[in-house]
């Protein structure tokens, strides 16, 4: 089915394959092609080391795909001149690959042997868990992952979010390439799969090419069962890191299930609300700027927005963090009151078009776009007209915000430094 | 006028850009193309890394971004973008070889795809770009001395928190022990114990003359009418970029005696170790040279399939993250990795291993290949973005060569296998830098 969008001159076809899965491509003229192979299984997928899946189990095994009878599958995409990535997310792991289009058909079937194909020899899993031993102690450096990470533990104590995808060094102790077969064989289906492609692409030759090599996945529904909605105790929790500025930062989960396109609605207002009250044009911003309380660097929220959880954060480094933290829960107190959303709405709108707009140049952020839509159910025509139009956000979805989010009673704290 | 409106596939053009000379130093680069949603804007304006100018040139960038004689403060200044569909405004600092770049930014969705027909969002840009340059917000005559302390204090905080980035921080420190004494040394966010006898007065003086002499460069790319952009950028950049520009020599960098060795202790959770390693070879070099060092940087440790990734992550299990990249105006091939202080000496002698057997047997002809298909390929494919074509144009005209990306692409071709074993036993170790977990026993 193919759907086109006049004021941003695109199109988007959409195809159900016949063993479940999905196919959604934006074709363009250009000279490259990018391309996301997304499987419904992710970190909170996993059922525990008693079901032989134990913690980290979903980023070890995407890292154990590229290894091959023949020998590494990067090199195999690098002898055509395309990059291959891979990443592994809560709910999903997904595999890209970027090349020319004169390549892209070969790039596509590579990727589906990369992520269908399995090879576990035993020696090769226990250099791996070296390897990922290597990777959680490198992030242990990085500011942005250590606060990321210690505020999931503050706002889901004790859950599966609060842990490292990776997992950590005794959870991946007990993996054995045994055990990893078993759980690709479990979770990598058809009907599990759904491709994202931007570019100068033939769209019937990639769904030919899609059903191919699905044929030779194990059939049958996916036992990937849903993820029960994680449940936010937020409270405060402090990481020790040798730090030029302390980091302080707050979460608001959110704690009312949605799906779909209200989830995706819901997501940009809350995007908006933020912008609203304490993006670069509010006058939260510029206030506490000139006073020194924050810095341009690094303030600043962000939204996560799932069936499974959501929370938004905010902050950054500061001299005084505990005064930054007030600071921001004074603001929020008062949000309720003040006339700011009325006033700013308009100019939110028009800066979250623009940033819409833009994400349909590349071919990368264009995958991006529709496969966050698609991950959701969503055209992602559906999507755009959040942004403008009778379906748009309106100034009540903002208010919303504030009494379901955003709010000062119920937030988690990160405090980060030494 | 070049253009490239993506619907034919072809090899690269001999310019990517329709250049032209508006006045003085002052040059303009269009690219029109209508592959993109937005148009974008970049200024630079450069000069050569001094320690007496890199930090009032570093304060000055911040004090840009906080207003301007139209849109007086930062609050005024963001939501005047905003309503311009979120359009982007920067204006920082950085690097480029010796030189410190002034660099500003203005991106704006393409009026062809906003709901409401208004403003022209690229006038509104250059115009933009020209007052904050030249129409500073004042205060009595002055850049507002408030400003001037908050914008030192947060680049001190600024500079502090770059150490935090425990990578960059290895890259700084390995340079600032190579190039000691010279342009390469220099950081292009200056030096926050400068900063204390700037003032307003003072840094206004110096802007004016900067924006006066500095040779600057405006690139602008999107679905635009060349003459019409100069025409634009002629009004709104009156009086930029002085006289002509000569011909700024790369300085080059002085070897050591012999190869260093230094450790210094960072509390960190993992030691980051970056080798320099020196070679012949310039960007600009004649007859292929420089293909050669991009192919071999690509086979040695440049991308996920080579060498140092292969054997000593992938087989060695050494390490998580090992990577080489070149500092092309210096001749520079740096090796970084994130290594336990046990491994440590392990992983150094294994980089040597494979320098040395590159030297002695060469590279096989599949990674020759694979090499200059990934080379090609990203070369190809650069036309896709916006960014890379501009780095790869502006870096050139500051290493004062013509070379295109088709000539870059047709000398990868060319180069042998004798070539690259040829650079390999010409590269030396000069430093071996390694920030450490271990704190010393004294």
């Amino acid at each position: 089915m193919e759907r086109s969008h006049e004021s941003l001159q695109e199109s988007v076809v959409l195809h159900d394959l016949d063993d479940g899965g999905r196919l959604c491509v934006v074709p363009r003229v250009g000279r490259r092609c990018h391309a996301v192979l997304s499987v419904a299984f992710g970190a909170l997928h996993e059922a525990g080391a008693r079901c032989g899946e134990p913690t980290g189990i979903a980023h070890f095994l995407e890292h154990r795909l590229f290894e091959k009878p023949g020998g590494d599958m990067g090199e195999r995409f690098s002898d055509m001149g395309a990059d291959i990535d891979a990443q592994t997310g809560f709910t999903a792991t997904s595999y890209s690959v970027t090349s020319g289009v004169d390549v892209f058909p070969e790039a596509i079937e590579l990727l589906f042997e990369l992520a269908g194909r399995t090879h576990f020899p035993d020696d090769s899993v226990d250099r791996e868990r070296a390897i990922v031993g290597h990777e959680i102690q490198l992030f242990e450096d990085s500011v942005d992952w250590v606060t990321f990470q210690t505020l999931l533990g503050a706002l889901y104590p004790d859950q599966r979010l609060a842990i490292d995808i990776a997992g950590t060094p005794d959870s991946l102790l007990s993996i054995d390439g045994a055990m990893l077969e078993r759980c690709h064989e479990r979770h990598y289906r058809p009907a599990s799969v759904q491709l994202f492609a931007c570019g100068p692409i033939d769209v019937a030759a990639l769904r030919r090419t899609c059903s191919r090599a699905l044929c030779s996945w194990p059939q049958g529904e996916s036992t990937v069962s849903p993820v029960p909605r994680a449940q936010a105790h937020p409270r405060r929790a402090e990481a020790t890191m040798s730090l030029a500025r302390p980091r302080r930062m707050l979460a608001f989960p959110d704690q009312t299930p949605r799906h779909g396109l209200a989830l995706m609605r819901h997501e940009l207002a809350l995007e908006m609300t933020l912008d609203i009250l304490f993006g670069p044009g509010s006058e939260f911003f510029s206030r506490h700027y000139e006073s020194g309380l924050l810095d341009g660097e690094t303030f600043g929220g962000e939204v996560h927005m799932d069936e499974s959880y959501g929370f938004c954060l905010l902050g950054g480094d500061a001299d005084d963090p505990d005064g930054l933290q007030a600071a921001i829960l004074e603001e929020l107190a008062q949000a309720r009151r003040s006339e700011w959303i009325e006033v700013d709405f308009e100019r939110a709108r028009r800066r979250a078009y623009g940033d819409m707009v833009c994400r349909w140049e590349d071919v990368e952020t264009t995958v991006g776009f529709v496969e966050s839509a698609g991950l959701r159910g969503c055209h992602p025509f559906e999507v755009t007209g959040l942004y403008d139009g009778e379906d748009a956000v309106d100034v009540g979805d903002i208010r919303r915000c504030l009494d379901e989010c955003l709010r000062p009673d119920r937030v988690a704290v990160a405090s980060v430094g030494e | 006028m070049s253009t490239d409106d993506g619907a034919c596939a072809r090899t690269p053009a001999p310019g990517d850009f329709d250049s032209r000379r508006l006045a003085g130093g002052l040059q303009l680069h269009v690219r029109h193309t209508t592959r993109f949603k937005s148009v974008w804007v970049d200024v630079f304006l450069s000069q050569m890394m001094q320690s007496a100018t890199v930090t009032p040139l570093a304060l000055l960038a911040r004090i840009l971004e906080r207003g301007t004689r139209r849109l007086p403060d930062m609050r005024a200044l963001n939501r005047y973008t905003d309503w311009l569909y979120g359009a982007a405004l920067s204006a920082q600092t950085l690097a480029v070889g010796p030189f410190q770049i002034l660099h500003l930014h203005y991106d704006a969705v393409d009026g062809a795809f906003v709901p409401q027909e208004g403003d022209d969002l690229l006038e509104c840009g250059l115009r933009l770009l020209g007052e904050v340059l030249s129409e500073p917000f004042l205060e009595e005559g002055v850049l507002p001395p408030s400003r001037v302390e908050q914008e030192k204090a947060s680049l001190r905080r600024y500079v502090s928190a770059l150490q935090d980035d425990r990578s960059l921080l290895a890259h700084r420190r390995c340079m600032e022990q190579m190039g000691a004494g010279s342009p390469w040394a220099l950081a292009p966010h200056g030096d926050p114990e400068e900063l204390s006898h700037l003032d307003g007065a003072g840094l206004l003086t110096f802007l004016a003359d900067f924006v006066a002499t500095a040779p600057t460069d405006i690139y602008v790319c999107g679905d635009v009418d060349a003459d019409q952009v100069a025409d634009l950028c002629r009004r709104h950049f009156p009086g930029a970029g002085g006289a002509r520009r000569g011909s700024t020599r790369v300085p080059d960098l002085q070897p050591g005696s012999a190869p260093r060795r230094i450790d210094e202790y960072v509390k960190v959770s993992q030691g980051r170790l970056v080798l320099g390693f020196r070679t012949p070879v310039r960007l600009g070099a004649p007859e292929g040279g420089y293909a050669t060092l991009v192919l071999f940087n690509l086979l040695f440790g440049g991308d996920a399939h080579s060498r140092l990734y292969s054997h000593i992550r992938e087989e060695e299990g050494l390490c998580y993250h090992i990577a080489s990249y070149m500092e092309p105006m210096a001749g520079l091939l740096l090796v970084e990795a994130g290594v336990e202080p046990e491994d440590r000496q392990a992983l150094v002698g294994k980089v040597l291993d494979e320098l040395h057997d590159l030297a002695t047997n060469g590279p096989s002809v599949a990674e020759i290949e694979r090499s200059q298909a990934l080379a090609r390929q990203r070369l190809d494919s650069a036309e896709d973005g916006r960014a890379g074509l501009v780095r790869f144009h502006h870096m050139r005209r500051l290493a004062g060569t013509d070379e295109s990306r088709q000539d870059l692409h047709s000398a990868l071709g060319s180069v042998t296998p004798s070539a690259l074993r040829a650079l390999a036993a010409a590269i030396v170790l000069d430093t071996e830098y390694f920030l450490t977990p271990v704190e010393p026993a004294d």
